[in-house]
């Protein structure tokens, strides 16, 4: 009798438990797991990835909001073709196709420029989420948002694109078609907002030019001292450069700049109590090198994509004085960390007020770079300072204060609560001085002004740009481009070539930019320089135009400009793309292709030379004349199969070393906090050690006397000496690492090239596979990741040439490419299949209006 | 024959309801089918036709590639290549899960309304089946 009514409250709580474990997790999720309902269902999970497989077949569409029929066109390697009857239908359309490829790269890029990226992804990423926040894009796009007029062309792009985007999202959402990875993630995506796509807009500005080199560098101008520091890091990179504006110049006066760059604070925003009005007892001051290590260690953890660590470009322009077909030439491959998918996506748009093709980000309704029926253009990064770091006066009796213009100021508070899958929100409080957002660890304080948050109408710029009719009104329309600082290459079919510098560039009397500034109100931004007084060139006499990230003015530029420490490329691609367009006779716009992939070693060309020198009548082991041999023999071209990389990769940096690694310990030069700043070992690189480069370059073939070649306690070294010791040095690590079988030297066995998965899933990446190049060569190849230990893995290319173009103006030839695909899905023929044919230096063609091999039609309807 | 098209409507409705991605239907139909059928065999009836199903729909939406696609989600989920057949194991037993829990609870509720000698000798039937399954 007892039995029974213990085995039925068994069966009852049993069966209730057991629902209750698998009904949860299915609808819920477990920690990391999504709702396993939703993920593992064959309806609307992870089974739908072969459905989805990114592909188009042809058929009728309707797209709500259309004014018009329109029409879409692929290629079969994926490449689309819009075509529409009305401008604004060109902006929806551009935004349904990125939704309808490209929707979860949208939607994570949005996440991270709105600090938002947590809630989907969990703790991970609550720093990025954190500096984002602090930085404030989401209250920029905003604020630029509201402040557009209904009579602002960009306005109503902008609305036209979100609605695109929308109507592909309510398209797969009733379809029960949305990408599985969002299945996989466990969420859907919200409705694209205007608001969305200026975000994702100055993110990619903060992708370019948003830096910390100032912090970083003044480590090593507090123990140097400011003369010794600017004999090693001088403003104009001590060898050859090759600017392209030379002068004369004028100095026109400022454009007015405000010292706030960030919005006011917004209704709601908590205030600080109001500080009285005295001086400081005890200041902290915040002027020494060590003691911005926190705010360096925190901005050391920012996901690669978030910092401008990697901004290299080329852009060349070639009169039809130069080329075979008597029109100019333009090609371009802006260089950036590489990723599948792409940062690109590649679109043809047609409708009654604009033609283009070029690449477009997904998020962005229009080409960032490309071609229309006038003209052709490219950018490069112009690495001027534009991220200014104030060193703020606090004091930790009066938190939430800083002192500034001989009072104590309040800082404005905004707090916020970031979402956090898998735990309880987390409080964070945004602490904005006037001169920008507070980075505050351990009580040091630092405030940052950065370009990429002032009022900004960049779409606008676009928008005329594309209409363009000749060089005086794609100038005009840059006139008013606020950020990144860019150079604008340009081509057109009336014969003109040209380039321009575009964006604000701050200047600040007494005070130099590129270091941290006081706080105190003694620094403040004076202005900009006029747009009138940028480096620009207009059909030079010697008939080409190259911007390869060199400093683009001459010394006696009179405004404050970039430095060889501003991360600004030292000579080596431009003087490479400079003697291949002077070499080569009439250029062709194969030949001119074809360069994009060049391999050659503009370092390797003059060092090398310099060492032969220097090696005459020293002793050699055996090993070692094998070295000098193969030097002898080599043609600077660092290709896969090259052997000579091999040495000289060690070469390059040990010249560096050997001179200056007794004066950085005479000193006291500290290492910062991730430990980027000086190189950690004699074969490792650094970012002064890509100054120092250029640095010693310029002494052995200036400047030999340099008393930097002695040695600090006085010992006499020539520069003889200093190559001979670093090739002694170079040879027998060369041996002890790769044998001295030179078989073992081949630059392909551990020189690769990989494309990442957005998602961060190594199973989804593309490579490693064997590469070429480097940081120094046109076709670059730069390692943008550490190893475990915290070392750089600098052959691993894990950036690049993000698209290749090339328009010849004469025979109407274009091409392009990029190495990922259209598709974000993995399992699409359109994932990566650019990959084969960029990394064979092959291109697609730009083709364009009745010349396209349409193998699918999407038919759009209102 | 009860039992064949028991299971022949469990693997239509639960596959219609997956079209459209109501996975929680799979427990559904099994609560009701073991709610108004009792018996061992009912449930295996109901479980083969969930199998059923959810095979055929992933099937059909992943076609030959469902190796792949496995392949594919165990690299999103796991970051290593060459677990598919995991992944379709996974879906399956999830599946049978969700069948299982639902006729637990169909027969709970229905043992509740039932007098006791009937409830007891029905228990005793469904704990041996569920065993079976452990088996």
């Amino acid at each position: 009798m007892k039995r029974v009514p213990i085995r039925r409250v068994l069966d009852v709580l049993g069966g209730l438990v057991f629902a209750l474990l698998v009904l949860v997790p299915s609808i819920t999720g477990l920690g990391a797991l999504p709702a396993l309902g939703g993920a593992l269902n064959p309806g609307t999970g992870v089974w739908r990835l072969a459905a989805d497989a990114g592909t188009a077949r042809s058929g009728d569409l309707t797209l709500p909001g259309l004014k018009q029929p329109a029409t879409v066109s692929f290629e079969d390697n994926g490449l689309a073709h819009v075509k529409t009857g009305d401008d604004q239908d060109l902006f929806r359309v551009i935004g349904y196709l990125h939704a309808r490829f490209r929707l979860v790269q949208m939607d994570l890029t949005r996440r991270q420029a709105s600090g938002t990226l947590s809630e989907v992804i969990g703790a991970a990423t609550l720093e990025s989420d954190r500096f984002q926040r602090d930085l404030g894009l989401r209250r920029t796009a905003e604020r630029d948002w509201a402040s557009l007029t209904g009579d602002n062309p960009a306005r109503a792009t902008v609305q036209s694109y979100s609605d695109g985007v929308n109507a592909a999202m309510r398209e797969l959402r009733s379809g029960n078609r949305l990408p599985t990875q969002f299945a996989v993630l466990g969420y859907e995506p919200a409705e694209w907002t205007p608001v969305d796509t200026l975000a994702v807009q100055r993110l990619v500005g903060q992708k370019i030019s948003f830096d910390s080199q100032a912090p970083l560098f003044s480590y090593a101008e507090k123990a140097m001292g400011r003369d010794a520091f600017k004999e090693w890091f001088p403003d104009v990179p001590e060898n050859e450069q090759h600017p392209y504006a030379k002068g004369p110049f004028q100095k026109l006066p400022l454009t007015p700049l405000p010292q706030r760059s960030f919005p006011d604070p917004s209704a709601g925003a908590a205030k600080a109590t109001a500080a009285g009005q005295t001086r400081p007892a005890n200041p902290v001051a915040l002027g020494a090198g060590a003691e911005l290590a926190p705010l360096l260690a925190k901005l050391g953890q920012l996901p690669d994509s978030g910092m401008g660590a990697m901004g290299h470009s080329n852009s060349w322009v070639v009169s039809g004085s130069r080329t075979e077909s008597g029109k100019p030439i333009l090609s371009a491959d802006p260089h950036l960390p590489h990723s599948l998918p792409s940062i690109w996506y590649q679109v043809e748009g047609s409708s009654p007020g604009y033609h283009f093709s070029g690449v477009t980000t997904p998020g962005l309704p229009v080409p960032l770079l490309g071609k229309t029926d006038e003209f052709s253009w490219g950018l490069t990064a112009s690495q001027r300072p534009t991220t200014l770091y104030y060193l703020e006066k606090t004091d930790q009796r009066r938190p939430d204060e800083y002192f500034s213009k001989g009072a104590w100021q309040p800082m404005t508070l905004l707090r916020e609560k970031i979402a956090v899958r898998g735990q309880s929100d987390v409080d964070h409080t945004v602490k904005l001085t006037s001169h920008g957002p507070v980075m505050e660890m351990e009580g040091v304080t630092a405030a940052v002004w950065w370009a990429g948050t002032l009022p900004n109408d960049n779409l606008r710029s676009i928008l005329t740009m594309l209409r363009a009719k000749n060089v005086g009104e794609f100038r005009d329309s840059l006139r008013n481009w606020v950020t990144p600082a860019l150079n604008f290459s340009y081509a057109d079919r009336h014969g003109d070539i040209a380039m321009f510098n575009a964006g604000v560039a701050p200047q600040v009397d007494g005070h130099e930019p590129t270091l941290p500034l006081p706080g105190d109100g003694t620094a403040e931004i004076t202005g900009s320089i006029p747009f009138d007084a940028l480096p620009s060139s207009v059909n030079p006499p010697e008939g080409y135009i190259v911007s390869a990230n060199q400093r683009e003015v001459t010394g006696d530029y009179p405004y404050q400009y970039s430095t060889s420490y501003n991360w600004v490329l030292h000579g080596w691609r431009d003087g490479e793309i400079i003697d291949r367009i002077t070499s080569a006779g009439k250029l062709s716009f194969a030949e001119t292709a074809e360069m994009q992939s060049d391999w050659h070693d503009n370092n390797a060309r003059q060092l090398v030379p310099l060492l032969l020198d220097a090696l005459r009548g020293e002793q050699l082991s055996g090993s070692e004349q094998q070295v000098v041999d193969l030097l002898r023999g080599w043609d600077f071209n660092a290709t896969p199969e090259s052997l000579a990389p091999a040495f000289f990769d060690s070469f390059k940096n040990r010249v560096s070393w050997v001179t200056f690694e007794p004066w950085w310990k005479h000193y006291g030069v500290k290492q910062n906090p991730g430990q980027y700043l000086l190189p950690k070992g004699p074969d490792a690189g650094a970012w002064a050690q890509e100054t120092l480069r250029g640095t010693v370059l310029g002494w052995i073939q200036h400047d030999p006397e340099n008393k930097y070649f002695s040695l600090p306690d006085g010992t006499k070294r020539t520069t003889t000496q200093v190559l001979r010791e670093a090739f002694h040095q170079s040879a027998k690590r060369t041996v002890d690492k790769f044998g001295a079988d030179l078989k073992g030297w081949r630059y392909d066995k551990y020189q690769k090239v990989l494309f990442p998965s957005l998602l961060g899933i190594s199973a989804l990446d593309v490579g490693p596979m064997p590469w070429g190049g480097n940081p120094r060569t046109i076709n670059t190849a730069v390692g943008t990741r550490d190893d475990e230990n915290g070392n750089p893995l600098s052959n691993l290319a894990t950036a690049g040439p993000t698209w290749r173009l090339n328009v010849d103006w004469g025979t109407g030839e274009a091409n392009a490419i990029f190495p990922a695909g259209q598709s974000e899905n993995p399992m699409s023929p359109w994932y990566a299949n650019g990959v084969p044919v960029w990394m064979k230096g092959q291109f697609w063609p730009l083709l364009e209006k009745n010349a396209v091999r349409a193998t699918a039609e999407w038919r759009l309807q209102p | 024959m009860r039992v064949v098209i028991v299971a022949v409507a469990v693997a239509a409705l639960d596959a219609a309801a997956l079209l459209v991605g109501w996975w929680w239907v799979t427990a559904l139909v099994a609560a009701l089918v073991v709610y108004r059928f009792a018996g061992k065999r009912v449930l295996l009836a109901v479980l083969a036709g969930t199998a059923v199903a959810w095979g055929a729909s992933m099937v059909a939406q992943a076609g030959t590639r469902m190796s792949a696609v496995g392949d594919l989600v165990a690299a999103m989920a796991l970051n290593t290549r060459g677990l598919g057949w995991a992944v379709v194991g996974v879906s399956l037993v999830y599946a049978l899960l969700l069948a299982l829990a639902g006729s637990w609870v169909g027969g709970v509720v229905r043992r509740l309304r039932r007098s006791e000698p009937e409830a007891i000798a029905e228990q005793d039937e469904s704990v041996e089946a569920v065993e079976a399954q452990h088996v």
